[in-house]
């Protein structure tokens, strides 16, 4: 949190001072009775631009334009400037009186929440995902699940020719089987909570008793598996989170765009 | 935490092993760039001169011991999954699907109207007029101000860089229709764009935008701090030299008397307007009737005495009784 406290120290200072030379224009034209709604509103319109640079940047890993980092923590502060020029431009409404300008509006403070979530996002989710442990590629995490599976089970097969007694593989069947079969838990690991490994350790152990020393050994294989398994399936919600609220935020930020292409057409049309 | 089960991952293709999606094994080949499944054959084999020859990989299980079949396809076949997108194809397709239906919903409503009626749903209208125009304009009846709704393409086109908006300073003002100014050239509306104080599509009653103290001197040259304090005097005989004129103290009504919390129910709401008759204005702004504008604490002060300009002549009334006088006056 530091770091990024640190990385976002700079584009704040930028943007407040962008801010205040903003606001300054608007009111020196509001003085001389000038339309100081078009100031704000192509400043807006060259921020919603701007804004979108930073997914073409993530395209041009070719070309070096600066680290990602710094290019999302400019997107943060100038995001949450944004929010103050719309307010600016719409005179404090958050909701025009206009159809045209209602869906416009909509779709902007709908981009600023997302984004505002996103923000959080990327901030809580890569420092629990350090505190997981473990570092794996969001696209290998299904072959994982599987490898984890395909060990468990042979595990059980193994305790079963060895001690001729179905008591584990039973109980796998009826408990562990379920579990293994995917990522479990999303929204307990989003939230931070630990209850698959709570559930893994209270089946695990309530089948314990039954088990010989030999199948017992085989058991802990299979804790250890399951245990590496929850690990798993926190770092998938955690990953799946971090890439499934772009889903929401790119997409309305394109009709956003494309709606005020519109908008600013319609004004220079109409208005001006 | 590594798998050698589909080590090789193509991140930039659109699609992932449909087996994978389903929480299954997934194949080592992955889908082609098609969304195709890739997986169908163990291997590709390999044709060294006029034998094929299988290559399958060794973590899975090397080369088999049927081998390629005579046409050089592999002998080892699965069912086809159904590989599906990944999530930046999603998010492309979302992207994309989005621009589309603002596009189409311009195209639908924006451009011209509504291609499933002829009522007219107003994505172009920024919201209600105002109550005074709404009398006089209909709803919607947009080229009763804007020229430019019914131009065609290359008229809409030209206005998008031609500034001619119905508020504008020139020829092409609208607003000059109906309001009339006498002495223009003279009064503040001759100064800017009519839309600078007086906003309109805000429905309901709008009174113009409150002008502060500093955007008196867009038009003034004479530049003072506030209104109330360093205004230059206007002279007792402003605007029009009349003998019965009162010389209003705007200082003291506005810095004393109205901020008296004694008089604050009374304090006229609107500021100037609430005095001052703007929308009869030229030159000068004239003021709202007595009733309308000191009644409210002034009326008092004025004496119950009617004012008598003219009087016939009249005798004056006697002030005793004659039948009681006429038995003394008898000799």
């Amino acid at each position: 949190m530091t770091n990024f406290i640190n990385r976002l120290t700079l584009p704040a200072v930028i943007v407040v001072l962008v801010f205040g030379v903003l606001f300054y224009a608007i009111e020196t034209a509001k003085q001389n009775l000038e339309d100081s709604v078009m100031i704000s509103g192509w400043v807006l319109f060259g921020f919603f631009v701007i804004l979108a640079l930073l997914n073409v940047r993530k395209k041009l890993i070719a070309f070096n334009f600066g680290a990602v980092r710094h290019w999302v923590s400019f997107h943060i502060a100038a995001g949450v400037l944004v929010i103050a020029i719309f307010l600016l431009h719409t005179e404090g409404q958050i909701i025009p009186l206009g159809l045209y300008e209602q869906v416009l509006a909509i779709l902007f403070w709908s981009v600023s929440v997302t984004g505002v979530l996103g923000t959080i996002i990327i901030n809580v989710y890569p420092r629990r995902l350090t505190d997981t442990g473990g570092e794996i590629i969001y696209d290998a995490i299904p072959a994982e699940v599987m490898a984890l599976r395909q060990e468990a089970e042979n595990c059980v097969i193994d305790c079963v020719n060895s001690s001729g007694q179905a008591t584990l593989s039973d109980h796998y069947s009826e408990t562990l089987d379920w579990f293994f079969r995917r990522p479990r838990f999303y929204f307990n690991h989003l939230l931070g909570g630990d209850r698959s490994s709570a559930w893994v350790n209270k089946h695990v152990e309530e089948v314990r008793r039954y088990l010989s020393e030999n199948e017992e050994t085989f058991l802990n294989q299979i804790l250890r598996l399951a245990l590496a398994k929850s690990t798993l399936d926190r770092q998938f919600s955690c990953q799946d989170l971090m890439r499934k609220w772009l889903l929401f935020h790119v997409p309305l930020s394109i009709a956003l765009i494309a709606v005020s292409v519109w908008h600013v057409i319609m004004v220079h049309m109409y208005a001006q | 935490m590594s798998s050698i089960i589909n080590s090789y991952n193509r991140p930039n293709y659109p699609y992932r092993c449909g087996r994978a999606a389903l929480w299954g094994k997934p194949c080592a080949f992955g889908p082609n760039f098609d969304g195709s499944c890739g997986g169908i054959t163990a291997c590709t084999p390999r044709k060294n001169g006029d034998r094929y020859i299988c290559n399958r990989r060794p973590e899975n299980g090397g080369s088999c011991d049927q081998g390629p079949l005579p046409d050089g396809s592999c002998c080892l076949t699965q069912v086809a999954c159904q590989p599906r997108r990944t999530l930046r194809a999603i998010r492309y397709r979302l992207c994309v699907s989005a621009l589309v239906i603002i596009v189409a919903i311009l195209g639908a409503f924006g451009v011209g109207g509504s291609i499933f009626s002829n009522e007219t749903i107003s994505l172009k209208n920024p919201g209600k007029l105002s109550n005074a125009h709404l009398s006089v304009v209909d709803e919607g009846s947009c080229v009763s101000c804007h020229n430019v709704h019914e131009a065609n393409v290359v008229g809409a086109i030209k206005a998008v860089f031609n500034p001619s908006g119905p508020t504008s300073k020139g020829i092409e003002n609208k607003c000059l229709a109906c309001h009339e100014f006498p002495l223009m050239n003279a009064s503040v509306h001759n100064s800017k764009n009519c839309s600078t104080c007086h906003s309109e599509h805000k429905g309901g009653m709008k009174p113009p935008s409150k002008i502060s103290d500093e955007q008196c001197h867009s038009c003034h040259d004479q530049t003072f701090t506030t209104f109330g304090e360093s205004h230059p005097n206007f002279g007792k005989t402003y605007p029009y030299e009349r003998r019965t004129a009162i010389n209003f103290d705007h200082n003291a009504h506005i810095n004393t008397h109205f901020k008296d919390k004694r008089y604050k129910n009374l304090v006229p709401e609107g500021r100037c307007i609430s005095c001052h008759a703007v929308s009869s204005a030229s030159k000068a702004v004239p003021i709202k009737s007595f009733q309308d504008t000191c009644a409210a604490c002034h009326e008092d002060e004025i004496k119950t005495r009617t004012l008598t300009l003219f009087q016939l002549p009249e005798f004056e009334t006697i002030s005793f009784n004659v039948s009681e006088l006429f038995p003394l006056a008898q000799p």
